[in-house]
């Protein structure tokens, strides 16, 4: 799955980094290795379209990523959010976050 | 080492009992709710037990039971929150869900794991999301969308500025680091927020929130700012958040609050050592608020006078829960029976210390011994009082079964309940809800008819069956009635000679025919059923309930119904005894018994070699039973003998010993093997002196000296043994 950054297609079309299953508390040890490992391989964004279901943890995970990723100086795009993550972001008002078509925007 | 596997053993067992006491009341909520759908605290109910059960297994890592139960407790959210309603089907998983998680916490139990509970876990599991999934329209959609299209700010949601009816409260929330490990998702919270009224707009505060390697996922950074229009008062919100209050940190503000109470809060969330955080806040409030709103802060030095006409509180951790969890402590059942076993060695002590203060003939003594046997009493009430639990509990187990079974057989059957405070012993209690859920069932299977013959019969289409237990002189009452068809005498005449229970030519009361039910191998089902007959079960009743030394008793009215009563001893341990001696040896009566004792009528003297006759009372006739005679004790009897009247319910006999020797603290003591046999036995004690008294068995007694005066006496040949020479005459 590591792959370098030139290959990273913004668009998704190529695959890309996507995440699956379930962004909830019970997997979130899991998931939060397998961000943690894609950042380090220079992720720059991830495709959520396939993710199945997502809580609290979910969210706190993908704020930890776009931090660790703004840390050096980059931003993480959240592309493709699933109706499930789209429902909780926007519960929490932070749909901001996710990429629509057009604007990515740093939360404060 | 073994030590803490040993705190971790019993912390388990807590954990399975309470999870039990959960389930009792997940299942009596949602019967609540199939009564009534609007019920909100039924629900919540539900849910909260739901929560506490996944919230504890969690703790423990049972991970099985968590994820199951989160199906079942995300479904009870999408109704808490209005997302879904109540439908039969929606009933009908939550029952088997909670059929499903008593499984599960069973395999706990047992330390097995059985795949056939996996695999339902997984089908039901998803029948409960799908039904969900299917159910919610979206509320959470709406949100979003306005998200989306919100414009200027997108990621925050910006309140319009229309009045609302009761103001616009504003919450604040941070959540503790271990709430998510705890179960406890803000998510959900916020979802039922919304069914209080509207939520105007809501702040995430992230900022707590590390970067990727910093973060341990399953720990909770979060926190919330708030802004709800709504008409619901301060306990409502806060209550919203009752059972996280000892993971999140909660600050409730009036529609009406003052600014000071705005900067508290501002100084509580952020601290003036952190003006990035603070500024971060006071825009996120603005921006809650509105573009119009007034500023929160006014930074002036005179702190304008409160407004607000609701007291402002900080809810602390715990202040709401408290009320029952602090009033009962767990104890383990076996250090409790040992404090039982304790006293009992202690009574008897104590009355070996008042024959020696008589022997002694030490007045002084003598009332130290007193008042030591009193304080003994007192202790042993107490002693048993612990372990005394009220029927209830297990009769509104029956809710269930009944609505299940009554759905099965397509009857329509209503249960009624009363008496459920009484209380009895713990393991009696948990002894006796088998044989009554046999009960229960027999009369729901062939004690009540189905709606068409009801109504044929001029009775309402809805049958009934009444639980009712009370205490009457030493005893529990149990009984379950219903006003069905009520028990076919010929029927079962037939059925008993058929099977070659009894002679052709038995003749035998209503009373005695009734009884034949419970003998082995007897069923007068013409269909057998699935649920209560196959002729096992009734033999079964009565052999637990004797176990116990009770005793089980039918009436019935043709077309009217039928009554069985399950008569208990109140205590199974320690009873206040009444001493008596034939000869040598000493005979106990239960104190609660003794109707009264009188001189040995003329008419019993006349005939000193009867076991069994009748006497006058004050005109009425009452049989009696020479105690001397039945375990034919050897010697002559004393000449003067005394006669005690005992009763149990209605029925009263004599029983003629040798001599009375008063009130007696009786410690119950099991009967060797040997002793089995024996009729009219209940068991035996130590005396202070340190001898055997034999505890005799009224109700045993009773029966059989009806039995043996009866002109069938005889006919069943039970008890003919032990007696000699009766004498039979017509009653």
């Amino acid at each position: 799955m590591i792959m370098s950054d030139s290959v990273i297609d913004v668009g998704g079309a190529s695959g890309g980094w996507r995440l699956s299953g379930e962004l909830t508390i019970q997997h979130a040890a899991t998931q939060g290795e397998q961000l943690r490992q894609w950042i380090d391989a220079g992720m720059m964004s991830v495709d959520l379209s396939a993710v199945e279901a997502c809580d609290s943890s979910g969210v706190q995970l993908l704020v930890a990523a776009r931090r660790s990723v703004a840390a050096r100086g980059q931003s993480l795009e959240l592309r493709d959010a699933s109706a499930p993550v789209r429902d909780v972001f926007g519960r929490f008002a932070l749909t901001g976050l996710l990429s629509s078509d057009v604007v990515t925007r740093e939360h404060p | 080492m073994s030590q803490d596997e040993d705190i971790l053993a019993v912390a388990r067992e807590g954990f399975l009992d309470e999870a039990r006491d959960m389930l009792r009341q997940f299942e009596q909520a949602l019967l609540t709710m199939e009564q009534d759908p609007s019920d909100a605290e039924a629900v919540n109910s539900a849910f909260r037990a739901a929560h506490t059960v996944k919230g504890t297994a969690g703790l423990f890592g049972f991970d099985a039971v968590v994820r199951f139960t989160h199906e079942v407790e995300s479904l009870l959210e999408s109704m808490r929150s209005g997302e879904l309603a109540l439908s039969d089907e929606a009933m009908a998983l939550l029952l088997q869900g909670r059929d499903q998680m008593e499984r599960l916490l069973a395999e706990i139990g047992l330390d097995a794991q059985d795949p056939d509970v996996a695999q339902t876990s997984l089908t039901l599991g998803e029948a409960l999301r799908a039904l969900r999934e299917r159910g919610a329209p979206a509320l959470g959609q709406g949100l979003a969308s306005a998200a989306l299209s919100g414009g200027a700010d997108p990621s925050r949601l910006v309140a319009e500025s229309v009045p609302a009816a009761g103001g616009v409260w504003h919450i604040s929330l941070r959540m503790g680091i271990d709430a998510l490990r705890n179960g406890l998702d803000p998510l959900s919270f916020i979802r039922y927020l919304s069914t209080l009224g509207e939520v105007r707009g809501i702040h995430t505060v992230t900022d707590a929130i590390p970067d990727l390697a910093a973060l341990d996922p399953e720990s909770c950074f979060l926190g919330f700012e708030i802004r709800l229009a709504t008409e619901a008062d301060r306990a409502t919100i806060e209550g919203v958040f009752e059972f996280m209050l000892d993971d999140c940190s909660l600050t409730v503000l009036a529609p009406d609050a003052a600014s000071a109470d705005y900067e508290r809060l501002l100084d509580a969330r952020a601290p003036d050592t952190q003006p990035e955080a603070r500024e971060h806040l006071l825009a996120a409030w603005q921006s809650l608020a509105g573009p119009g709103a007034a500023p929160f802060i006014e930074r002036r030095e005179d702190v304008p006078e409160r407004r607000a006409n609701e007291p402002e509180r900080r809810s602390g951790a715990k202040e709401r829960r408290g009320g029952d969890e602090t009033r009962f402590i767990r104890v383990r059942a076996d250090k409790l029976d040992h404090l039982i076993d304790l006293i009992g060695e202690l009574v008897i002590a104590s009355s070996g210390a008042q024959m020696v203060a008589r022997t002694e003939q030490s007045p002084t003594f003598g009332e130290a011994a007193q008042r030591i046997s009193d304080l003994v009493q007192e202790a042993r009430d107490g002693a048993l009082g612990l372990r005394m639990m009220p029927i209830g509990e297990t009769f509104s187990r029956f809710q269930r079964v009944v609505r299940d079974v009554s759905k099965q057989l397509e009857k329509d059957v209503e249960l009624a309940i009363s008496g459920g405070d009484t209380e009895m012993d713990k393991q009696m209690v948990e002894t006796i809800a088998d044989p009554l859920m046999h009960l229960v069932r027999n009369s729901l299977d062939h004690g009540l008819e189905g709606p068409a013959e009801r109504l044929a019969a001029g009775k309402p289409a809805q049958g009934r069956i009444c639980l009712n237990a009370y205490h009457e002189s030493g005893s529990v009452v149990l009984e379950v009635s219903d006003d069905g068809r009520g028990l076919n005498r010929d029927r079962i005449l037939a059925k008993a000679m058929e099977r070659g229970l009894i002679e052709p030519d038995a003749d035998l009361d209503d009373e005695q025919v009734y009884q034949l039910i419970f003998m082995p191998g007897f069923s007068t089902a013409e269909q057998v059923t699935n649920l209560s007959g196959r002729g096992v079960g009734m033999d079964v009743v009565k052999r637990n309930v004797e176990g116990l030394r009770g005793q089980i008793r039918v009436s019935s009215r043709p077309g009217q119904g039928a009554t069985i009563q399950i008569r208990l001893p109140l205590t199974l341990a320690i009873i206040d005894g009444f001493l008596t001696s034939v000869g040598g040896v000493s005979y106990v009566l239960p104190l609660e018994l003794v109707a009264e004792c009188l001189e040995v009528p003329a008419e019993c003297q006349s005939q000193p070699d009867r076991v069994a006759g009748h006497f006058d009372l004050r005109g009425e006739v009452l049989p009696y039973l020479d105690i001397g005679r039945f375990y034919r004790h050897s010697g002559t009897p004393a000449a003067r003998r005394s006669l005690v009247l005992v009763r149990d319910g209605s029925t009263r006999v004599g029983l003629i010993v040798d001599r009375l020797h008063g009130e007696h603290q009786t410690v119950i003591k099991p009967l060797g093997q040997v002793f089995q046999d024996i009729k009219g036995l209940a068991g035996s004690t130590i005396l202070g002196s340190g001898e055997v008294a034999l505890i005799l068995d009224v109700p045993a007694l009773l029966d059989l000296a009806t039995t043996r005066l009866s002109s069938a006496a005889g006919s069943r040949g039970q008890a003919a043994r032990t007696v000699a020479g009766v004498h039979s005459e017509p009653r």
